[in-house]
């Protein structure tokens, strides 16, 4: 049977009891065996670890033990670069095995492909925009051909005012006679049917009387 | 047995200086050598582990804080290289094997003052089988190296109170093998 003391030896055998308990402990040892071969097998084991303890073990030969490893590490050292490109990815990867940062960065590569995705839309979406704003802008941009007939009209009107000056009013009837002809050139380009009613609306009203002679002819 | 290795000599094999590491496992060699065989119980074992554990200095020092002390440093990779070692050798199941080549302590009689080492490693080898590598690590801290309860918790990656009840399971473990080898002896004449 197990005594109700057999607790307390640990206690008393590592004189951590208070001088009553201690007392009691003492002559309780002398009348029961179990306790005190107990104490016994706490005090063999104390004197078994305390000569482990006391064991310095040494090298045979430290001198060769020391060239060893240093034979070892030099091949080591000779890829330095080598050994720090693995400690990176070796801190690379301890980083990600934690399961906090492993998150962190699940969460943080999520963010990041959102805003890709987000960005690579708005590109697009600013693209389509831009072609609808060139598409409307297209009907009211001159043509080519207009805008070589404006360009053409100002360097000649340009060259008018120039000889105006210098011909003066001798050059006057020519340079008005050219810039309507220019004008009407404008006007048939940019907008034909405009063009054609004030031909025809012209044409009437500078229409001199059909056979005039045979009017006479009726004098 | 602890041993104090001067700042400067670190900050050299910090900078890669390959004479300052081999003066600093001049100063440690023994040291390590003495841990590891705590650890694992057999001389080569012992020797193979403390020359990697000497390496993975070499390759590690530059994450060593000097805020810490050195020694609590060097006994985390020497237990842990111990540890892969014990890990590797249960895997392997040759540990029963070896232990009959190691002296056998039921012919000894009572442990003389001071021990011979085959009788030492015979003794380690025997607590190391019968304990968890967690128990073995935290008796051959306490109770082999005299260090205190807080830097065994740093060292082992685990808290104080882990190390008081791996400590008390391992001293119980511990008597009963002292125990079992008395019966045995007892037998045996």
């Amino acid at each position: 049977m197990k005594c109700e003391n057999l607790e307390k030896i640990d206690l008393y055998f590592e004189k951590k009891l208070n001088d009553q308990e201690r007392a009691f402990i003492a002559e309780h040892l002398e009348t029961c065996d179990a306790c005190h071969g107990y104490l016994n097998d706490l005090k063999h084991t104390d004197r078994v670890i305390g000569q482990l303890k006391s064991f310095n073990p040494e090298l045979a030969n430290p001198l060769a033990f020391r060239n060893e490893v240093l034979a070892k590490i030099n091949p080591i050292q000779e890829s330095v670069f080598q050994s720090t490109l693995d400690r990176i990815v070796e801190a690379i990867i301890s980083i990600l095995v934690k399961p906090a940062t492993k998150y962190a960065f699940v969460a943080f590569a999520a963010i990041f492909f959102g805003l890709f995705v987000y960005q690579q839309s708005m590109i697009f979406q600013k693209m389509d925009d831009l072609e609808k704003r060139m598409e409307s802008k297209a009907e009211n941009v001159p043509t080519s051909r207009e805008l070589s007939l404006e360009t053409f009209f100002k360097r000649k009107e340009a060259k008018m005012i120039e000889e105006k000056h210098t011909d003066n009013l001798l050059n006057e009837h020519r340079y008005l006679q050219l810039k309507y002809t220019i004008l009407l050139k404008v006007l048939k380009d940019r907008h034909p049917d405009t063009y054609r009613e004030f031909i025809q609306k012209i044409e009437k009203e500078t229409q001199l009387p059909t056979d005039k002679s045979n009017d006479y002819e009726d004098l | 047995m602890p041993i104090e290795i001067p700042y400067d000599l670190i900050q050299l094999v910090k900078a890669g200086d390959q004479q300052s590491f081999g003066k600093l496992i001049d100063k440690c060699s023994n040291y390590v050598y003495g841990i590891a065989l705590k650890m694992l119980g057999d001389a080569d074992d012992a020797h193979d582990a403390a020359q990697e554990s000497f390496i993975k200095i070499w390759q590690k020092i530059h994450t060593y804080k000097s805020h810490f002390k050195f020694t609590t440093w060097l006994y985390k990779i020497v237990i842990n290289t111990c540890l892969d070692r014990l890990r590797d050798r249960n895997r392997d199941n040759t540990i029963f094997q070896k232990v009959d080549d190691h002296t056998d302590l039921t012919t000894t009689t009572e442990p003389k003052m001071e021990f011979e080492e085959q009788e030492f490693i015979a003794y380690i080898r025997m607590i190391s089988e019968r304990l968890s590598p967690r128990q073995h690590s935290v008796f051959v801290l306490h109770d082999l190296e005299e260090l205190g309860q807080e830097e065994i918790a740093k060292i082992l990656n685990m808290s104080k109170g882990s190390v008081k009840s791996n400590l008390y399971h391992a001293r119980k473990a511990i008597r009963k093998i002292l125990i079992s080898l008395d019966k045995a002896k007892t037998n045996a004449l």
